[in-house]
């Protein structure tokens, strides 16, 4: 399925073979690099189940372990209205009890075989892995098909599993980190699932009924992909599969038709929304908007115009913040894209005094990026370099290559995706990349995010003249300054 | 070596065969190669650069793994933090490149870093096969040459950079510098473990240029490094590449990294309990106890313990706080292995409406059961499997293995010490973790660290 020998597309520069030869100083300049090392990428092995789940198998046998993922189409993109968190809570509770076992005793027969499960549910989909001892893969495989198939959602376990989850959820609006994520998704997406936040009240009205009949209907076969790497081989592990999963029968299956917005709206000026994070030493910030989505034709060109700019190390952004200025540990850009189109954004965790200076800073070199800076060809061609030098890596393991199989199947991706990428990378013009990166961003259509002490950078960010919305963590308005109630003496 | 470890492992994590005696370990024998091997050669370059090769072809890519004998242990006094503010310097361009060290490697696909912990830096970069050239010019270059390229304004941009990073990995984190109360009271003032490697603020702010040539001249030196490169390349054409940019760097002084030191007799002789107050969201006690270090006896066993105690839901500490009494949230246990000493560490989140002393005492009342009776068999075995497990699940890429064979070499001279690495973990039985737990893990001797939210909730 994916081939292309390495050599094509890392086939770049001069090549010096080694010589003994003595040279004068060999320190002053860069050496060539040699000639590249042969590789031929693995290729997936692949069986359908006797209900006809799909199986992607890539063998590795360096270590005696195997990794087993049953993913799934549904996620908190399935989640009722009114009811943010139920797909991950339901692949929370599945580990915690079934077939019987309570969580106890599921957590001791890992144990007892060196395997370890996990099960978690995400905004676009869900997964439930097992790695274990290649000997021990009936076993594991057992556990894996019990926990899926048979969750028993325990009460106990429940109350247990709720307590943790509202206790994160404390810890949530603590953490800037998490005050800035949670926050920037619901000024993102707060229309859409993405924007729907795991939150208190929906924690506690949640029950096991709800679980249930989650479960039921979004945990299907026919919504299924099992992916395989490892210690074993398609022939050794379809029958197993067969054995444990291909029985898994389940009517009522339908999902509801995948999210898709065609365009979210773009902010119609830039504003600066301000999250109080009282004694905060850094404000965490974020500079962004929506972009595109993977299918579109621009894709790659936007990737490296986002690689020039942003999106690593040595881009523009990161040079000036850290390298020059030394008011951050690091920045950097990018976007996610999902169903949904993709948030793009520059994130930075600055020293509190420079806040509004990074803030402006940011916007400078946007503003210069498409003004009297554009890429270079020399940028546009590193960043070139640093995707295509990259990507074998993501084949070094079975678990990078299964990723982007898992990836390709659930966006429904071109078969060709992965070995088609190299050469799309190759033919991104520079005139290409700048266009895409007009298009998608305008320094003068931002959302800006700070997570900081607003009493010290209150002031500084006024002095950029932009409008600043100040708001509670997860995006809530501040209560409305009312005059104070009268207040009787309280009487004992 | 270490062969066939996993057959027999799992073979012990099978039913308990009733109870054990010291005289009658268990026969483990190694019969079949089950397990990957790590092979690699070794050899010195007159000035003393140790140099380690392993070949693995599996991608394209090649690792350059080079540790230097030095850490935030071996600093000065006034000057913490400097070793890794020093390590942040090495990325400022040398003689010959003098440009951001990220700057010639991303552009060819670079994974590119360097750490700093107590006992050692390192600096690694994966790199398409056939940059192996570059990757080793650049470490040359930077080992030798170094200062020529080093201004005042590169250190004084660093040092803001290394002051952010302390910002937001300790200040601006939840329990972020709940590492630095715990070194400060369970290690003495004089220990090179009282402050962590990141330092603090004004120590960084006066490092001055003289401190980094100093620096760089007494631990920078090949004779106090060694170099592994691991990945797909020819190992002639490597040894020649290797001479060609390091064989002329001179050896330097011998350096003596500090490798002990000395705690005072009645040093933890009793409970230390300190109590903080902080921007954090709950409740959370620390226990920490100074342990043996990395690779004595005993650091396997406490290894092992750290596993029965707090691993899986069906733990012993997991059980009693979580699930039956449900005082705490999350539990967790570890051995913080290092050179000189280590720490062992229990840490516990309180469940809304209990405080941390009400989970100390349950954890007390699970240490006295250890101490009174061990592990029992079938613990131990298993634990033995997962601890199997995870090592050999942490070995699956070149970086691991290149970064591996120079903690070997680094910490025992033996860049193969893998399989006797190993047979500690085999050799460990309920009866050596029962003794380790009742040495190292005294009622009294140790610290206890509560940190509480602002303004008293929870």
């Amino acid at each position: 399925m994916i081939s292309i020998s390495l050599a094509l597309l890392l086939a770049c520069g001069p090549k010096a073979p080694v010589s003994p030869a003595v040279v004068a100083n060999p320190r002053a300049t860069m050496p060539e690099p040699l000639a590249p090392r042969p590789f031929e990428l693995p290729t997936p092995a692949t069986a359908t189940l006797k209900n006809g789940i799909p199986v992607v198998v890539v063998e590795n046998h360096e270590v005696p372990l195997v990794y087993v993922n049953v993913v799934l189409r549904s996620g908190s993109w399935t989640d009722p209205v009114g009811k943010p968190g139920l797909a991950a809570a339901t692949f929370d509770l599945m580990a915690e009890g079934a077939g019987g076992m309570d969580a106890a005793a599921l957590s001791a027969a890992q144990r007892r075989i060196g395997a370890s499960l996990s099960t978690g549910a995400g905004s676009d989909g869900s997964y439930i892995s097992i790695s274990c001892l290649s000997e021990k893969l009936p076993e594991a495989l057992d556990l894996l098909a019990t926990v899926l198939i048979r969750p028993d959602f325990p009460e106990s376990e429940w109350e247990l599993l709720r307590k943790k989850r509202l206790q994160d959820l404390a810890s949530a609006r603590n953490d800037p980190r998490s005050i800035s994520a949670r926050t920037w998704a619901v000024l993102s997406y707060g229309n859409t699932y993405l924007g729907h936040l795991s939150n208190e009240e929906a924690f506690k009205a949640m029950s096991t009924a709800d679980l249930k009949a989650w479960h039921l209907a979004n945990v299907a076969p026919r919504h299924a992909l099992v992916t395989v790497g490892g210690a074993t081989s398609l022939a050794e592990i379809t029958p197993l599969l067969d054995e444990k999963l291909g029985g898994w029968i389940r009517a009522g299956d339908e999902l509801p038709p995948l999210p898709s917005v065609e365009s979210l709206p773009a902010p119609a000026q830039t504003r600066i929304f301000l999250v109080d994070k009282p004694g905060a030493t850094q404000s965490n910030l974020r500079v962004g908007r929506f972009v595109g989505s993977r299918t579109d034709p621009d894709y790659w060109a936007f990737e490296l115009a986002n690689l020039a700019i942003g999106g690593m190390f040595t881009s523009r952004i990161n040079m000036v913040l850290r390298e020059e200025k030394g008011w951050t540990y690091g920045s950097r850009s990018g976007s996610d894209e999902g169903y949904l189109p993709g948030r793009w954004a520059v994130s930075a965790s600055v020293v509190r005094e420079a806040t509004a200076d990074s803030v402006a800073e940011i916007r400078k070199q946007l503003a210069d990026s498409l003004g009297e800076r554009p890429i270079t060809q020399e940028e546009l061609d590193y960043g070139r370099g640093y995707m295509l030098g990259t990507w074998p890596l993501r084949f070094e393991n079975p678990g990078s290559l299964l990723g982007e199989t898992t990836k390709i199947w659930r966006y429904g991706l071109a078969e060709d995706f992965l070995s088609s990428t190299p050469d799309k990378l190759r033919a991104v013009t520079l005139e290409q990349a700048q266009a895409a990166w007009s298009k998608h961003v305008d320094p003068g259509m931002m959302d800006i995010l700070v997570v900081g002490d607003a009493a010290v950078i209150r002031e500084p960010l006024q002095a950029l003249g932009l409008p600043i919305v100040e708001l509670l963590p997860d995006a809530k308005p501040l209560p409305e300054t009312k005059p104070l109630p009268e207040t009787k003496p309280k009487t004992r | 070596m270490i062969a066939s470890l996993l057959l027999l492992l799992s073979g012990l994590a099978l039913a308990d065969e009733g109870p054990r005696t010291l005289e009658q370990p268990p026969a483990r024998e190694l019969s079949r190669p089950e397990v990957p091997e790590l092979p690699f050669e070794r050899y010195q370059l007159d000035n003393g650069l140790t140099v380690i090769l392993s070949q693995d072809s599996s991608v394209p890519f090649v690792q350059v793994n080079l540790w230097y004998g030095v850490g935030s242990k071996d600093e000065v006094a006034g000057r913490t933090g400097f070793a890794h503010l020093f390590e942040h310097l090495m990325f400022q361009g040398s003689e010959n490149m003098n440009a951001d060290f990220f700057t010639p490697l991303q552009k060819i696909g670079a994974q590119v870093n360097g750490t700093t912990n107590f006992d050692r830096t390192n600096y690694f970069e994966g790199v398409p096969s056939e940059y192996l050239p570059l990757a080793l010019w650049l470490e040359a270059d930077r080992m030798g040459w170094l200062l020529p390229a080093l201004t005042q304004e590169k250190l004084d941009n660093q040092k803001d950079v290394v002051r952010n990073e302390r910002r937001q990995r300790y200040e601006n984190t939840p329990y972020g510098e709940v590492w630095v109360w715990m070194m400060e009271n369970v290690f003495p003032p004089d220990h090179p473990y009282h402050v962590p490697t990141i330092g603090r603020h004004e120590d960084i702010e006066a490092a001055a240029m003289e401190d980094v040539s100093a620096f760089f001249k007494t631990w920078y030196v090949p004779n106090n490094a060694s170099l592994s490169i691991v990945g797909d390349f020819e190992a002639s054409q490597a040894r020649l590449l290797v001479q060609r940019y390091f064989g002329d760097i001179p050896r330097g002084p011998q350096p003596s990294p500090r490798s002990s030191a000395t705690l005072p007799a009645d040093w933890l002789s009793a409970e230390k309990v300190v109590e903080k107050t902080d921007d954090v969201p709950h409740a959370r006690v620390w226990l920490a106890w100074i342990s043996p270090a990395s690779l004595q006896p005993g650091d396997a066993e406490l290894d092992f313990l750290s596993d029965i105690l707090s691993s899986g839901q069906d733990s012993r500490l997991y059980r009693a706080l979580v699930k039956d009494k449900q005082i705490a949230r999350s539990v967790s246990a570890y051995q913080a292995s290092f050179l000189i000493n280590s720490v062992f560490v229990i840490e516990a989140t309180v469940a809304d409406g209990h405080d941390t002393t009400e989970l100390v005492a349950a954890i007390d009342e699970v240490l006295a059961e250890v101490r009174a009776s061990g592990p029992t068999p079938e613990e131990v075995d298993v634990s033995r499997l997962n601890w199997k497990v995870n090592f050999y699940g942490g070995l699956q890429t070149i970086a691991a293995k290149a970064d591996l064979l120079n903690l070997y070499q680094n910490r025992t001279g033996d860049p193969g010490y893998l399989g006797k690495d190993l047979q500690r973990y085999l050799d460990a039985t309920p009866q050596s973790i029962h003794e380790a737990t009742k040495q190292w893990l005294p009622e009294g001797r140790r610290v206890v660290l509560h940190v509480r939210p602002e303004g008293g909730a929870q």
